[in-house]
């Protein structure tokens, strides 16, 4: 979405039209659900989460900052949310398949082994800190840029590669391992 | 700069300024065991990439809206109600407004005293001597109607047996 668009939807939604507001949900709401689900794997917690982050957002839209994106944003709310959940033991247990176009069955081999990866990898990620999983979900997951990734974790440069560094590490090995033991088969 | 110095920024290639990936580009181009770090890396990546592609969508977006926007309308509705003002700040409105009002009963106290007080100060002598007599009189006819409430017990003249079972009757 445009920035000047945007700001003037955050700029009527912010005096109270539904209408703009609406709009703001449409265009973000993706994205929201994609983060949630990244961190909880379960549609109906994120679908949670996604809600209450947009209550939030609408109920602090006069606090808004013109620096920040909408998206910026929001991947801050529904990220703290996340983590929240996370921390309060809501969380299930892994790993059920996450709804979403690359996650229909499918006998195709090369599908499969993309599902197990995925799999593999949500694992793996549940084995990282919170700020190490936030930062690996919001940059090597949804390829949110350095910049975003610091504003929406409210990070240093400095922080936040350190915290992306160890995360892709573990990844790395867990990956490996993987393979290793895949291999033989 | 040695192989330790670089292990971090392996990691974080793309997230390197230009100057740092000249720096690390230098040192992979002569160190082996960097090297092959750097590709088991960048296969892991790839991976990760591939992954991220997925598009993750809510099952039900239209759904997912029209839940926000009724939320955000409950929020609305329950703005309007006390309740939404938080205990603390009703518990201080609640104080303050019981501070005032015993504020203005203190105030209205201390006027109607020091009124008083200016009325008794304004007293002359003569005041005084009729505020005493009316005092005494005052007494003094308490005291005459206590006679007479007394007369019909007898013993005038010395105080016997009967005349005080006779007051005691009286008084009770």
């Amino acid at each position: 979405m445009d920035q000047a668009i945007e700001l003037n939807l955050v700029r009527k939604s912010a005096e109270g039209d539904h209408q703009a507001f609406r709009q703001l949900v449409e265009a973000h709401q993706h994205l929201a659900y994609s983060i949630a689900f990244r961190f909880t794997q379960d549609e109906n917690e994120s679908e949670d989460i996604v809600q209450e982050a947009f209550v939030k957002l609408w109920k602090n839209l006069p606090k808004y900052k013109v620096e920040f994106r909408v998206k910026t944003w929001l991947s801050k709310m529904v990220t703290n949310l996340c983590l929240d959940h996370l921390k309060s033991g809501r969380k299930k247990n892994l790993v059920s398949e996450g709804r979403g176009k690359g996650n229909e069955p499918s006998i195709d081999e090369d599908k499969l082994e993309h599902e197990e990866l995925k799999s593999i990898v949500v694992r793996l990620a549940e084995q990282l800190t919170e700020k190490q999983k936030a930062v690996f979900v919001l940059r090597d997951l949804e390829q949110l840029t350095p910049e975003e990734v610091c504003q929406a974790l409210q990070m240093s440069a400095g922080n936040m590669k350190s915290n992306l560094y160890y995360a892709r590490l573990k990844i790395k090995e867990g990956l490996q391992k993987f393979y290793s033991v895949k291999k033989p088969e | 700069m040695g192989c330790k110095e670089f292990e971090q920024n392996i990691y974080l290639y793309e997230e390197l300024s230009t100057s740092e990936r000249e720096l690390l580009d230098a040192h992979l181009a002569t160190c082996a065991s960097c090297a092959v770090a750097f590709d088991e890396i960048n296969e892991a990546q790839r991976v990760i990439k591939k992954l991220a592609t997925d598009e993750i969508v809510p099952p039900n977006a239209a759904r997912l809206t029209s839940d926000v926007m009724s939320k955000i309308a409950d929020e609305r509705s329950d703005g309007n109600s006390i309740f939404t003002v938080p205990f603390w700040a009703r518990a201080r409105v609640a104080l303050t407004a019981v501070s005032v009002v015993l504020l203005v009963s203190f105030a209205v106290e201390f006027l109607r005293d020091s009124a008083q007080l200016r009325n008794i100060q304004a007293l002359t002598a003569d005041h005084w001597v009729v505020l005493n007599s009316k005092i005494f009189r005052d007494n003094f006819s308490q005291g005459k109607v206590r006679h007479s409430l007394f007369a019909d017990c007898g013993g005038r003249f010395g105080v016997s047996q009967g005349y005080l079972e006779c007051v005691r009757g009286k008084l009770k």
